[in-house]
């Protein structure tokens, strides 16, 4: 094969990959506008756009206002549609964790919470709850127990690695097994510290499970710029893992500088991992589920693996809350139990139709 | 051709970013614009919560300022006519103060002082999700001017103050907790001297059955074991001291075996139970009457408890878990039905 084929072929595949993304893009706002119309309160579609329209510059001239109830106004916009962005930050945030995840420890098992990410944020949160009474919350501000869950995560995921460091590398296995031991041990104490906690115990195992239903607009601005920059960052390094997915050595041979590749990138995962479940909560599953799927789908190559996952990701996460808001009535449920029913099906589906083996 | 795809995503990245950017910016004005009206200011430290005193409440101007017990001060502009009860206590002490009307909406978990589930699903009264989980479009659908909330709820009584909603949090750990969390409700819903008569009322009934304890002389008040919860369900479960079960305990002429503990709902080992060698178990039932732990025999049976003084003398006594299962405005009859449980020659010939 000539340059010229190489070029030729690239290209063709380049331009099919634009297109992917063009329609997964509009998919995902198509996805996110309809989720807005499911909710506990009834609130009719047209009504909804217009709601949303109001606030668009442009668009707003063409809504007649008084036909919008003050109170669905507050419903969409202070309620719902911070959960929808929410699910779409916090889908596609654990959904590029997971590829990276993924790629850099060349191990399908690996998901975003692999080093311990979401046991430090419940254990922080636990804490919080125990300690922290809403009186001590409204001086703080409103985020404490996300900070406390954030900080959390942070720290275990640095005393993970720490604890994995052999001289100046950090050997694949050894992070593994430091991540596994670590999540153990935090579970113990997250046990210990449940037992004290009486009657909020509860609201603890209701966070842990994972969900939305307390997202404000705080949490957006607070959780959107890891989950931004840290995927625009990492999309810079996907052929680098592409060429870790061929072997340490030969990648090394080609010229990659495996050591750092993979500390910044699990910095990167690690900081918008923690960002997502002090928001969300334990949101099992899309991490671990959504490369896997979309790799089914698209191919294994990084640069476009880790910006369809993200979008991806973010319409499964938009579409199990939606779900989670209304299956049983008033009554919530936690939307890591959704993820996890419906995505179960879906993966065995796709796992299954493709009969040949399956590799990353 | 590599950077292509780069910068082709990145525009793509950009544009979502942008789009997103745009929608937040213009629902930060409209929060911005939201909390320009005055809100109320936190206080760190609990104050005393105010006792009910005959004030007319009825001058329209007149800002009610109320602490509660986290020690959030609330000022309300004017006497709330939508309350929403995030917990069945705050439900009940809302119709004794004769104030049900203006109750829109509750949680499923409502049985008293009616059949709140037969209401909600006539259409009559709204339900806004479960004890622990409420549901914030639920609530917000019925934009109520006052929300009662219990401690349980306080990650969402965040997200609710900061949504603009007066949020009353009652964490009632005694007899008396539970009296000023009336005076408050009255005070907060401007049932300032109906909740006085109430609260007397209480008191009167209280103070006749502590009377007629001290009256009888006891030298050696009966051990009490509380069972929130046990085998075959889960591990054993009791209550420490800073709880209103404690409280009732006590004013009922009885010392709770754990009322040393501060955990509020301690989980017990089976052999802490026969070393403390309990005089009288009380089993209240679960929710509707049924028993979670089996049947009497079954807990006499347990290993080893056949010691235990309460045992030895078929002192179990089952209590009704629906009286049971919040204090509130009952808090008499619980004193009264513990009492008939702990001294049945003095109380059962009366009641």
């Amino acid at each position: 094969m000539t340059t010229e084929d190489v070029e030729r072929k690239y290209s063709k595949r380049s331009s099919k990959w634009k297109l992917i993304l063009i329609l997964l893009v509009v998919a995902l706002v198509a996805v996110a506008i309809g989720c807005l119309d499911v909710g506990y309160a009834p609130i009719d579609f047209p009504q909804i756009l217009s709601i949303l329209a109001k606030h668009v510059p442009f668009l707003n001239g063409a809504v007649n206002a008084s036909s919008i109830s003050a109170v669905n106004e507050s419903i969409i916009l202070q309620i719902r549609l911070p959960r929808v962005l929410a699910g779409a930050i916090v889908g596609a945030g654990l959904a590029a964790a997971g590829v990276m995840y993924q790629g850099v420890f060349r191990n399908p098992m690996a998901d975003s919470y692999l080093l311990g990410a979401s046991a430090g944020a419940s254990f922080g949160y636990t804490l919080a709850v125990i300690y922290a009474s809403s009186a001590v919350l409204t001086v703080i501000g409103l985020g404490f127990y996300q900070v406390v869950a954030f900080v959390g995560a942070v720290l275990t995921v640095f005393v993970v690695y720490f604890m994995s460091r052999v001289g100046n590398k950090v050997p694949v296995t050894t992070l593994l097994l430091s991540g596994v031991v670590v999540n153990v041990f935090i579970l113990a104490l997250q046990t210990v510290f449940e037992l004290r906690s009486g009657k909020a115990l509860v609201g603890i195992v209701a966070w842990i499970a994972g969900g939305f239903s307390n997202i404000t607009w705080t949490h957006i601005y607070s959780v959107f710029p890891f989950v931004l920059v840290g995927t625009i960052i990492a999309y810079f390094f996907t052929r680098d893992l592409n060429m870790l997915s061929m072997g340490d050595d030969t990648a090394t041979h080609l010229g990659v500088n495996t050591e750092r590749v993979r500390r910044i990138l699990l910095v990167i995962s690690s900081l918008i991992t923690a960002a997502c479940v002090s928001i969300s909560g334990v949101v099992g599953f899309v991490g671990l589920i959504i490369p896997h799927m979309t790799r089914l789908i698209i191919g294994p190559d990084h640069r476009m693996l880790l910006p369809t996952s993200a979008i991806v990701g973010a319409m499964f996460l938009i579409v199990c809350d939606a779900v989670a808001r209304v299956a049983t009535g008033a009554n919530e449920l936690p939307v890591g139990v959704i993820t996890a029913l419906a995505g179960t099906p879906v993966f065995i589906y796709l796992l299954r139709r493709r009969k040949t083996s399956y590799s990353l | 051709m590599n950077s292509k795809i780069i910068t082709y995503a990145a525009v793509i990245v950009a544009i979502v970013a942008i789009l997103s950017s745009a929608f937040i910016y213009v629902s930060m004005q409209n929060q911005i614009n939201d909390l320009q009206k005055p809100k109320p200011s936190p206080t760190a430290t609990p104050t005393a919560v105010p006792t009910a005193s005959p004030v007319a409440t009825s001058a329209p101007a007149q800002n009610i300022t109320l602490v509660d017990d986290e020690g959030f001060v609330t000022t309300l502009t004017s006497v709330p006519q939508r309350v929403v009860s995030l917990a069945p206590s705050n439900t009940q002490i809302m119709f004794a103060l004769g104030e049900g009307s203006k109750v829109v909406g509750l949680t499923d978990y409502d049985n008293y002082p009616y059949n709140f589930s037969a209401w909600i699903a006539a259409g009559n009264m709204t339900s806004i999700g479960g004890f622990s989980t409420p549901n914030k479009e639920a609530i917000a659908s019925l934009h109520p001017d006052l929300i009662l909330a219990t401690p349980i709820n306080d990650p969402d009584v965040v997200t609710l103050r900061s949504l603009g909603y007066n949020v009353l949090v009652l964490n009632p750990n005694d007899v008396r907790g539970d009296l000023q969390n009336i005076a408050l409700v009255g005070r907060a819903v401007g049932a300032e001297s109906t909740a006085a008569d109430l609260v007397n009322n209480i008191n009167n009934k209280i103070n006749a059955i502590t009377a007629k304890i001290a009256a009888a002389n006891i030298t050696n008040p009966p051990k009490v074991y509380y069972e929130i919860w046990g085998p075959p369900m889960g591990d054993l479960m009791s209550c420490g001291g800073p709880t209103w079960v404690n409280g009732i305990i006590s004013k009922a002429g009885g010392v709770n075996i754990f009322a040393n503990e501060t955990d509020q709902w301690p989980t017990v080992s089976s052999e802490t139970v026969v070393q403390m060698n309990p005089d009288v178990i009380l089993l209240p039932t679960a929710m509707g009457g049924a028993p979670f732990y089996g049947s009497v025999s079954d807990v006499a049976a347990r290993p080893g408890w056949s010691t235990i003084n309460a045992v030895k003398n078929n002192r179990i006594v089952v209590i009704d878990g629906d009286l049971f299962a919040e204090t509130g405005p009952r808090v008499a009859e619980q004193i009264t039905a513990i009492a008939q449980a702990l001294y049945p020659s003095l109380f059962n010939s009366t009641s």
